[in-house]
């Protein structure tokens, strides 16, 4: 390409009439040229240059994004889906064993004070002495073991009469003796 | 991460359960403001005090009384329809939360064990005795081994349910 076509493209592309390719081929020739350039296109030359490596940055920009969107970069560490991670599983598995903690607690502290709030009849007997509620357990216990005693006996003596009355187990018996 | 919310899930729902209302606070309010009845119950701090107790001789059912974490019981011999007081006590209670454990009807005595269980683990021990003059009514609430309790018998020698109501005011 020889200064005469720049000249020509050039002046198209300060009358604002030059194509997208003519102003390619104007980036692509100042940006390349290594000679001695004429003071006429001193400040083309520096605009072109310009405009081609900015050309060339964002067709690299895109290329990078393109790769995004298309995983080419996946498994690489660089981009990552932020709620794919481990770290968030773990912070949303301590976030949920915290609420349920609140709630847990939140019940617990009801509960207790609902026990706490019970009124105090007139003929209540609160047992406050070690020894004494010690005897009164050991007391109820004792009660509460022997009815089921008494349950177990009447079972026995129960089955006892059953037995008795069944005339063929009873007359099996009588025979054996 | 499951697993642990699992373990957590089940604690909670365990705690929750057993910070539950006894059968007496849950059915039998209006005997705890009658007159003729007398309310005994053993404050849960004394429960504490008692685990760490160490008696001097040790006691026969010690380990089961520190298995032990609320006792309630009402009773009264000033009442003429204990029969009737039976009957409607049995149909307050829920079948769903306590099942049957003994059923014992000899002449005028009229008895009924419930158990409230969770799993395996017996949570509540709620008992009636009945006669048509006096009638007694008995929460246990802890982690009950009904095993241990049936031994407990033969090595305690008591009267039953005339000296449960001889506890001074």
């Amino acid at each position: 390409m020889d200064w005469k076509e720049i000249d020509a493209l050039y002046a198209k592309y300060l009358e604002g009439e030059t194509s997208l390719r003519n102003e390619a081929r104007l980036r692509q020739f100042f940006s390349e040229y290594r000679g001695e350039i004429p003071p006429k296109y001193q400040a083309a030359a520096q605009w072109f240059t310009y405009a081609a490596w900015f050309a060339g940055r964002q067709s690299a920009g895109t290329e990078t994004d393109a790769a995004t969107i298309t995983g080419q970069n996946r498994g690489t560490g660089r981009v990552r889906n932020m709620f794919q991670s481990r770290n968030w599983s773990i912070a949303a598995g301590f976030a949920l064993i915290l609420g349920m903690a609140y709630i847990w607690f939140t019940v617990q502290q009801q509960q207790q004070q609902q026990l706490a709030e019970e009124p105090v009849y007139a003929n209540m007997i609160v047992i406050d002495n070690e020894e004494e509620a010690i005897e009164t357990l050991l007391e109820a216990l004792a009660l509460v073991s022997s009815n089921l005693d008494k349950g177990r006996r009447a079972m026995v003596t129960g089955l006892v009469q059953l037995d008795e009355a069944n005339p063929f187990t009873h007359s099996k018996k009588q025979h054996e003796q | 991460m499951k697993s642990l919310i699992v373990v957590l899930l089940s604690v909670m729902i365990t705690s929750a359960t057993f910070a539950q209302k006894d059968a007496l606070a849950s059915y039998f309010k209006q005997y705890l403001e009658d007159e003729r009845f007398t309310f005994i119950e053993i404050s849960p701090r004394m429960f504490q005090m008692i685990a760490k107790f160490e008696p001097e001789d040790q006691k026969a059912g010690m380990e089961l009384i520190r298995s032990i974490s609320s006792f309630r019981m009402i009773t009264s011999d000033k009442i003429t329809d204990g029969h009737e007081m039976f009957n409607q006590a049995m149909r307050l209670i829920s079948t769903r939360n306590y099942v049957d454990l003994l059923t014992v009807q000899t002449g005028d005595e009229r008895i009924r064990i419930m158990v409230r269980e969770e799993g395996d683990i017996i949570r509540e021990l709620f008992m009636v005795v009945a006669e048509r003059k006096e009638i007694m009514m008995m929460s246990i609430t802890g982690n009950i081994d009904l095993n241990q309790l049936s031994r407990l018998g033969g090595s305690l020698n008591i009267e039953g349910l005339d000296k449960l109501g001889d506890i001074k005011k």
